[in-house]
């Protein structure tokens, strides 16, 4: 008999994998998130390239 | 796509992510490393000792999450690539529930020795689907912030609503469910409270850095918070020791000492700069004396606990087989004494009836032979009885005939009958009393009879001269009767009156006054008196001065 348990947990398990390579193809290899950058002191956007 | 040239800032790489020189100082290295891998150790080996246990299990599941998000955290300080700063960020909010999550598990199999059931664990599920379907997005964390040089990023609703107030649900159930523990089961009480007041500390000083953090944007106040992990570790250690939590005994604290010792001893070769070496190098010569110390005296604790544990059993068994060897003592007694009684009756009978000449007139020294018999054969029979009435007494086979009676009128009666005999030994028997009652109380007449026989013959037998006097008298405020026989005879020495009714117990003078006695009938009059809810008791002012022997009775 299927142990629904580990079925549970195996799920679980299966899909925090693919949430945690989505976050890193997002963030590591496209880097699309947004940046907050500094207009009135020294000015971080000059420093970002889109 | 972004791309940040991090130039402006000055941040650096680092190395495996997690060794640079953004970070603000070495406490960093102190307050990630140090507690998880120490933890993790602990975890590890009690895991290895006890792998079927389910709060081992969850512990380690529970540490290996704690040690994740503090490597995570670390790459957070230290990396100066905002893409992986990015990435970490986002998913260690999965790791920050599953500490929280895992220690719940714990405390549940910790005190119900199983994991919580698939309903719970269903509910557990459903609280990670949010995390699952938005993690990714700006609900998790809204945006890199570029604005200053701190490496930081915007966390969103998802990070400073959502977890916090799972987590905090979850502390709140640990709190419920060791605090129902603590009140239904009072004899594991202490346990529980140390163990869940360890879990619960650790949670604590765990999120409270953080919580602060996403709240005020000052993260360094949180590097204190990680240190909960020994905090717990500590309680944990303790329960090994005391509770035997997981049998685990020595090894739990080497490990700990052994991790520890390798970890400081690895901050050497961390850092470069010199006073992280003299701090490291300081810490270490510290850590060595106070570990091998701690070690030591583990050592000697769980050894001498052992040495008690074996004696504790030894003195079990012991125990038990000298019980055996009683019960067998008394049966044998019983049999023997049983078997000795008929033939006794028949000897007794047949001298009766020489004596009285129903077998014709007998010469006078026959007489006089058959007169010491029957004298022998009466103290034979008396003997034989008390040793009847011990193994019955031991055995627990006494039976006791409770109704209402006069014990007042009851030894008043019994003076009457044993004054003849008094009278032949040259001897006053009175009977005296002070009653503000009736001296009415429920017991057995036959045992309260044999009582009063027992200890008025006594003491007319250890009475060479004077009086016997039997004193009834009772206090209604206590609700009790009192009937003392007090006597003018041999008295008592100290040491005798402390042994005096012990089995086969008889005062020094007995025996040098030749008085003939087995040495039971006050054991057998004490239990019987006892067990009727009284009991006797004797005072004497010493060898000569005569004694006094008290019965004490409940009254109706």
């Amino acid at each position: 008999m299927f142990n629904i348990r580990i079925i549970l947990r195996i799920f679980f398990l299966l899909l925090f994998l693919v949430s945690v390579w989505i976050n890193y193809e997002k963030n590591v290899i496209r880097g699309d998130f947004e940046v907050l950058t500094n207009p009135d002191g020294p000015d971080t956007s000059d420093y970002v390239f889109e | 796509m972004n791309y940040i040239d991090p130039t402006i800032c000055g941040w650096q790489e680092a190395t495996l992510h997690m060794f640079s020189e953004n970070v603000w100082g070495n406490f960093i290295y102190y307050s990630h490393l140090l507690p998880s891998l120490s933890g993790l150790i602990i975890a590890v080996y009690i895991f290895v000792m006890n792998h079927k246990s389910k709060p081992a299990q969850a512990l380690l599941f529970t540490t290996i999450m704690f040690t994740c998000w503090s490597l995570m955290d670390l790459v957070l300080w230290a990396d100066g690539n905002p893409r992986y700063i990015m990435y970490i960020w986002s998913v260690q909010i999965y790791f920050d529930l599953l500490v929280y999550v895992g220690s719940f598990y714990f405390l549940y199999s910790f005190l119900n020795n199983r994991f919580p059931s698939i309903k719970i664990e269903i509910a557990f599920f459903t609280l990670f689907i949010p995390l699952l379907l938005f993690s990714h997005t700006a609900l998790n964390l809204v945006a890199f912030d570029f604005t200053n040089c701190w490496r930081e990023a915007i966390e969103g609703p998802l990070w400073s609503y959502y977890v916090y107030s799972a987590e905090l649900v979850i502390a709140l159930l640990i709190l419920f469910i060791s605090a129902r523990e603590v009140i239904s089961n009072r004899k594991r009480a202490k346990e529980v409270i140390i163990v869940s007041t360890g879990v619960l500390l650790f949670l604590f000083s765990f999120s409270a850095g953080n919580i602060l953090g996403s709240f005020s944007t000052d993260w360094e106040i949180g590097q204190i918070g990680l240190f909960g992990m020994p905090v717990f570790a500590v309680f944990l250690g303790y329960s090994l020791v005391k509770f035997q939590t997981f049998k685990v005994k020595i090894l739990a604290t080497e490990a700990l000492m052994a991790g520890l010792f390798l970890l400081i001893l690895s901050l050497l070769f961390v850092r470069t700069l010199e006073n992280s070496r003299l701090i490291a190098l300081a810490t270490l010569f510290l850590f060595s004396i106070l570990g091998a110390l701690l070690v030591k005296s583990v050592k000697k604790e769980v050894k001498l606990r052992e040495q008690v544990e074996q004696l504790a059993v030894g003195l079990e068994r012991a125990n038990e087989r000298l019980q055996v060897l009683d019960k067998q003592k008394s049966e044998f007694v019983s049999i023997a004494s049983h078997q000795l009684r008929s033939p006794l009756t028949a000897i007794r009978g047949y001298v009766s009836m020489m004596t009285e000449g129903s077998f014709g007139k007998l010469p006078e020294k026959a007489s006089e032979a058959l007169g010491r018999i029957q004298e022998s054969t009466i103290f034979m029979a008396s003997s034989i009885d008390d040793f009847l009435e011990v193994s019955r007494i031991e055995s627990g086979n006494m039976k006791y005939d409770y109704k209402d009676m006069n014990f007042k009128e009851q030894a008043e009666h019994i003076v009457d009958d044993l004054r003849t005999d008094a009278l032949r030994r040259g001897l006053l028997l009175m009977f005296r009393s002070d009653m503000n009652g009736t001296g009415m109380v429920h017991a057995d007449a036959g045992k309260t009879q044999q009582i009063l026989h027992n200890l008025i013959n006594n003491a007319l037998k250890y009475t060479l001269k004077g009086s016997v006097t039997v004193y009834a008298h009772d206090d209604l405020k206590s609700k009790k009767m009192y009937v003392d026989i007090i006597d003018t005879g041999l008295g008592l020495s100290p040491e005798s009156l402390q042994k005096l009714f012990g089995k086969f117990a008889r005062a020094k003078v007995a025996s040098s006054a030749n008085i003939m006695g087995t040495g039971l009938g006050l054991f057998v009059a004490r239990e019987m008196a006892r067990a009727m809810g009284g009991d006797i008791t004797v005072a004497s002012d010493g060898e000569g001065f005569g004694s006094t022997f008290t019965i004490v009775l409940p009254l109706i």
